[in-house]
């Protein structure tokens, strides 16, 4: 893969954003949230396909775009029982899949919230999220596809895979923050809304 | 070109290169071509029966708009794939009316959210066979989930394994 090296002014922006994300979900578990910075690549749009560790893995993904100052991607991943486990720490029991999918979908919206929100504080910069789509699919299949979407609009995206666990719960996941690379250098170097 | 081989099942010896995103590879009737996790991309593979050699392409967008192709990428667009496959086949010895075309893949796994590009797409490519005279003998398009494809140069048959596991053959 083609890398650029990510200034750490890209890089303290993306951990702002992680680290809001991280204390978020803490206190809305209730259990301790770890995040672990798996990979942070900058690189043209069309190598990051490589992010998909396990291309025909199963999995849940949650999908949610965000535009404004800040244009990108985000995809919360979760495999085996990770999506049930999730769904009880929101839900309780409950056997309804329609549920289910709805508390994915909020948790997926609140955890990206904070993630675009720990960056937008930092600027004061506007950037708001869509509403978020939920897919089981194949990880490669998730990946392609909005690598593909965003390669219409973005040359390079800056690809940062964090692996999350929250405390005795036993869930684990991974997020794939994916920013349009140009707008995050003129965030980076104090642009935008401010 | 950036291909990735990787080892085949334990049946099977025959060496697999993976297409990468806008990438093409091509192989005669020893390996196999595949895209592991296709989305809403589209894998055209054009084929010569008669030399058992196929290019494969990981198509990503219909139309480059006459932007020049791009060594790094060149069947990130249609226009560019196709005819730069053409080429290699003729290169190795095929003859225009010699080569068929599949396609599979334009599944929209994130509509809700991305809407369904690859079935437009789809429609596109196959409308630019037509138009180089191509005939597309099996396609496998649409759908909510992706796809593993599998291609034989040798035999002429895509696997396609799908997220469910079911899997079929065109």
């Amino acid at each position: 893969m083609t890398q650029m090296t990510v200034a750490p002014e890209m890089q303290a922006l993306a951990m702002a954003g992680l680290n809001n994300a991280g204390q978020g979900l803490t206190q809305l578990l209730g259990t301790e949230v770890t995040l672990e910075v798996d990979r942070m690549a900058l690189a043209p749009v069309l190598e990051l396909d490589e992010l998909a560790w396990a291309p025909e893995a199963d999995v849940t993904g949650i999908y949610i775009g965000y535009a404004g100052d800040l244009t990108g991607h985000c995809l919360l991943c979760l495999d085996g029982d990770n999506p049930d486990i999730l769904a009880h720490l929101f839900l309780g029991d409950t056997d309804d899949q329609e549920l289910v999918d709805s508390a994915l979908l909020e948790a997926g919206n609140i955890i990206v919230s904070w993630l675009i929100n720990g960056i937008a504080d930092r600027g004061g910069w506007k950037i708001a999220v869509t509403p978020p789509a939920l897919a089981r699919d194949m990880l490669g299949a998730l990946v392609n596809t909005i690598l593909a979407v965003a390669s219409v609009e973005s040359e390079e995206l800056l690809a940062v895979c964090v692996r999350f666990k929250a405390g005795d719960s036993g869930l684990t996941g991974t997020i794939m923050l994916m920013p349009d690379a140009e707008s995050l250098r003129i965030l980076s170097r104090g642009g935008g809304a401010q | 070109m950036r291909a990735r081989s990787t080892a085949a099942g334990a049946q099977d010896r025959q060496k697999t290169f993976n297409v990468g995103l806008g990438q093409m590879s091509v192989a005669g009737p020893e390996a196999r071509l595949a895209i592991f996790g296709l989305g809403s991309c589209i894998g055209l593979v054009l084929w010569s029966p008669s030399i058992k050699t196929a290019v494969m392409s990981h198509v990503v967008l219909p139309s480059s708009k006459g932007a020049r192709p791009l060594p790094s990428t060149p069947a990130k667009f249609a226009d560019w794939a196709i005819p730069k496959a053409l080429e290699m086949l003729k290169e190795r010895g095929a003859t225009p009316d010699d080569i068929v075309a599949k396609l599979v893949g334009g599944a929209h796994p994130l509509a809700a959210a991305l809407g369904a590009p690859g079935q437009k797409n789809a429609e596109l490519i196959m409308a630019a066979l037509e138009e180089e005279g191509i005939s597309v003998v099996a396609s496998d398009i649409g759908g909510s989930v992706g796809r593993t494809v599998i291609f034989s140069p040798d035999t002429g048959v895509m696997e396609i394994k799908f997220a469910d596991g079911s899997i079929k053959q065109i």
